[in-house]
């Protein structure tokens, strides 16, 4: 899709929209009635589409505060979302320098005008399954200098892209990464013939589809990076249990996280 | 009455863990800024704020308590939890004491109250503050969306290429300006609404319809129909537009006029045609100089030993003037061609004009009027005034031969005209060669039986000829073409049946000054002593240089290629002059000349050749060659060069 049809489509109010549907079911303010009406279907279908949202931003918080605790002061994130609260920049020491990436101009635009202020912050238009586009460009040299063992994140991104997508961004970051570099990354461990046939086709109708995968086939895709501790689930990350009220289907219980190594 | 400081401060700890384990077990009630991790020391937070407002109620702020677990993400079910965790609180560490009860609940209410309303307050301001800041986003990217529409409305409105949109029936919707220019409408309101079938020639519809509505994807050239009803050819691609849906909106159609293109495509093909006869006839042209040079050498010679007065003698006298025809139209062959350079000096094509119709004037019957109309301040050209007087002749007689029908004679007028000119790339961008800039054109016109369309596509081509076998030889036009194209110029021609015929020359105008004409050569066979060294691979020419050469008194040495020059010419010592052909087998002219320096700095190379205008023989000038001699060879001019290059060792 080009720049001005996604802007278009984000901006126009009369149509639900995934970014803003998403804003909605984690308790954001950044969305439309159409968005609301669309994302009370999805519940029906995904209950617990609120709590898997959730654990994927706190996950990320937290592998962002281990990595941070062991020094680390340079971070390149993809799919990044609304820098608004509780992301890199606001978890880290001060003179972390983090560059936030998300293929929806609209959210760069938005996240262009929270960062500005902040001298160590860049926020840019990448696709995360093209992040040579980052990293090809001056702005890594700008901001890291010549330090290169850096901090990806591919937070909360991996469903919406396909196994190839997946084991070429993996093997580009690998390849321009120093030694001691990190990923962190989550994905959900659930085999894609299992998972029914009109939950697919919600997303494919928000004009985003979901690529299920084992936990097994995920670990195949991001190598040669080291997996560290292991693929967890959420819960052993973030020291949460969903009560079982909250277990309204496999999805969030099924998250996986790992904080990669090279 | 207080509450007592040391039960609140025992069940601080209690508060702050019941208070944490009810934010935990409604985690996913937060925001997602609410990290799990923050819990414990949130609930600990309110719980040493609730105990201290218990015992000071001015001590804290519970409002800005309840804005700030906003701002967190605290949800609404979780700050709900929270204070009735408060109030179960306080009943629970006052249960038996009644007396302390009432104050603790009140306590309690009160801060609660203050804690939601904060809470409330802030969820509303930040509700209010994400609205604001959407609603900004949006419209910078709506403005910035706005802006590059715009830029794209511009550009698509000002294309080269005509754009026409239309719906699936067929109907104009819209048009940009190049479309309006190349139909020849005024405006979009004339044809919006208008059929698709009005714009394409009567039997090109059915095929414009089928292709551009039905296929949704197409590529090629249509017969379009303007406004005035006059057809031209377009490049036409054609594609579907498609709503979001992907379901078919209308058709997009975008066209260059192909007129143009057809036409250089044309100009192409036939320069291409003219460049492949010229080889062939340069080829021709080359092999009979080479026969014509031996058979009018060897007449020479045997008339040389023959009587005057002898039957012989003048048979030969035949053979030669024979040989003299035949070595003319070779040199027509070579202006065609462009292999004769010729000698270019500044002229003005005025003196061009009046020197030519002198000699002609009297084969002009008196019947045909003849009328000059000369520019006073014609620019000067640099050209060969010979080859330029050739042409004015070849034009002017054509000219008069198209007044003329076999015996008898018809009224008309030539006139014969110049001019100068300025033109511009679309005047001159049809001929391959020619540059814009300033010309000097020179006009031949007369008023005569004209050319049919037919034939003036093929005009310039070798043999061909409207004379019949009359007369003509079919190589005057393209002796005109050979020598206007090798000056740079360029010709057009105008005529019909019935209204005569205008041939219009145009060559580039220089700024250069008149040079003094150089002297005319002496005359007589000349002798000399010394040694020469004459290298040519054609036998009969090398046989006929040397006896030439022998019978005026040098020692000739002689060699068939540039390998066997080289054997023969050694160091060099005793050789006064080498005779050298360019175009030979093995090792040819150039690079021969290029060892004999080598060998001895100082040798002096006369350069015989029938190409001079190809830039060797010019280039070899430049490099130390003494001078060069045009084939066919004539003998006495060749004898002098060679006497005066002698003398000179």
């Amino acid at each position: 899709m080009e720049d001005n049809e996604r802007i278009a489509s984000i901006a126009d109010a009369s149509k639900p929209n995934a970014g803003r549907i998403y804003d909605f079911v984690l308790g954001g303010n950044h969305n439309f009635e159409v968005d609301r009406v669309t994302a009370q279907q999805i519940l029906r279908m995904i209950p617990d589409y609120p709590q898997m949202a959730r654990l994927v931003r706190w996950f990320l918080g937290e592998a962002v505060r281990r990595v941070a605790e062991e020094g680390y002061r340079n971070f390149v994130d993809f799919a990044s979302g609304l820098p608004t609260v509780d992301h890199i920049h606001q978890v880290t020491p001060p003179g972390t320098r983090v560059i936030y990436s998300d293929v929806d101009p609209v959210t760069v635009a938005y996240g262009q005008e929270i960062i500005k202020e902040l001298p160590n912050v860049r926020y840019v238009v990448c696709d995360a399954a093209k992040p040579e586009s980052i990293l090809a460009s001056p702005l890594p040299g700008q901001l890291f200098g010549r330090d290169r063992r850096v901090v990806f994140g591919l937070n909360g991104v991996a469903f919406f892209l396909r196994d190839d997508q997946i084991a070429h961004t993996m093997k580009t970051l690998y390849e321009w990464a120093e030694k001691g570099s990190r990923l962190y990354i989550c994905d959900s461990d659930q085999e894609a013939t299992r998972v029914p046939r009109e939950q697919m086709e919600i997303w494919e109708r928000m004009g985003q589809p979901f690529y299920f995968r084992s936990t097994r086939r995920l670990q195949e895709l991001v190598a040669p990076w080291g997996v560290g501790q292991g693929f967890k689930p959420m819960g052993e990350w973030l020291g949460v249990s969903m009560r079982p009220e909250d277990k309204k289907s496999p999805y969030a219980d099924n998250l996986r996280g790992a904080i990669l190594e090279k | 009455m207080s509450l007592p400081a040391s039960r609140l401060a025992e069940g601080q700890k209690a508060l702050a863990e019941s208070l944490t384990a009810r934010l935990r077990d409604l985690v996913f009630e937060n925001r997602y800024s609410l990290h799990p991790r923050r819990l414990a020391q949130l609930g600990t937070e309110l719980a040493v704020s609730f105990t201290r407002f218990l015992q000071d109620p001015a001590a804290g702020d519970p409002a800005a308590r309840g804005e700030a677990a906003a701002r967190e993400g605290v949800g609404p079910r979780s700050i709900l939890a929270v204070a009735e965790a408060m109030r179960g609180f306080c009943r629970t560490l006052f249960e038996g004491d009644p007396a302390r009860m009432g104050p603790a609940l009140d306590a309690a209410e009160r801060f609660c109250s203050a804690l939601l309303q904060g809470f409330m307050q802030m969820v509303e301001a930040l509700i209010l503050q994400d609205q604001e800041r959407l609603r900004r986003a949006l419209s910078s990217a709506l403005e910035k969306q706005s802006r590059d529409l715009l830029v794209k409305n511009h550009a698509v409105n000002t294309s080269i290429n005509g754009i026409l949109l239309t719906d699936l029936d067929g109907k104009v919707t819209w048009v940009n300006a190049s479309f309006l220019s190349l139909w020849g409408y005024g405006s979009a309101d004339e044809v919006v609404g208008m059929p698709l079938a009005d714009f394409w020639a009567e039997d090109e519809r059915p095929r414009a319809a089928e292709v551009l509505l039905s296929s949704g994807g197409w590529r090629g050239e249509l017969v379009a129909r303007r406004r005035d009803g006059g057809p031209f050819n377009v490049e036409v691609s054609a594609s579907i537009i498609r709503n979001e849906e992907g379901a078919a909106v209308g058709i997009m159609t975008s066209f260059v006029d192909a007129t143009e293109r057809k036409r250089l495509q044309a100009q192409v093909i036939q320069a291409q045609k003219m460049e492949a006869l010229g080889q062939l006839a340069g080829g021709i042209a080359h092999d009979f100089n080479n026969l014509l040079t031996a058979i009018g050498g060897y007449v020479q010679l045997v008339m040389e030993r023959t009587p005057r007065d002898s039957r012989m003698h003048k048979d030969l006298v035949q053979v030669q003037a024979a040989v003299d025809r035949g070595t003319g139209l070779t040199r027509q062959l070579r202006f065609f061609t462009r292999q004769t350079a010729g000698v270019r000096t500044v002229i003005s094509l005025n003196d061009t004009v009046r020197e030519t119709l002198e000699i002609l004037r009297h084969t002009f019957p008196p019947e045909i009027g003849v009328r000059l109309q000369l520019e006073p301040a014609l620019d000067l050209v640099e050209a060969d005034p010979n080859q330029l007087s050739q042409v004015l002749i070849n034009l002017c007689v054509n000219a008069r031969d198209a007044m003329t029908e076999p015996g008898q004679v018809r009224r008309g007028t030539l006139v014969i005209s110049t001019s100068n000119a300025i033109l511009a790339e679309e005047r001159v961008g049809k001929y391959c060669s020619a540059r814009p800039g300033r010309y000097v054109a020179v006009r031949v016109k007369d008023t005569g039986a004209g050319i049919p369309a037919e034939v003036q596509d093929r005009l310039f081509i070798p043999f061909v000829t409207t004379k019949g076998m009359r007369s003509g030889t079919g190589l005057g036009l393209a002796v005109v073409y050979g020598i206007v194209t090798n000056h740079e110029g360029f010709i057009d021609v105008r005529s019909a049946p019935g209204l005569g015929t205008e041939f219009e020359l145009m060559l580039p105008r220089t700024s250069r000054a008149r040079e003094t004409a150089p002297s005319a050569p002496a005359t007589g066979l000349a002798r000399g002593r010394g040694t020469v060294l004459v290298v040519d691979d054609e036998q009969q020419i090398r046989e006929i240089m040397s006896r030439v050469l022998v019978d005026c008194g040098y020692t000739v040495i002689t060699a068939g290629d540039g390998a066997e020059a080289l054997d023969r010419f050694g160091t060099g010592a005793g050789i006064d002059l080498v005779v050298l052909d360019l175009v030979m087998p093995n090792l040819g002219g150039k690079e021969c000349f290029a060892r004999l320096r080598e060998r001895r700095g100082d040798v002096r190379v006369l350069v015989t050749t029938g190409h001079t205008s190809d830039g060797t023989a010019r280039e070899m000038m430049q490099r130390g060659a003494v001078d060069i001699i045009e084939k066919p060879l004539d003998l006495k001019e060749f004898a002098r060069a060679v006497a005066r290059h002698v003398s000179a060792a």
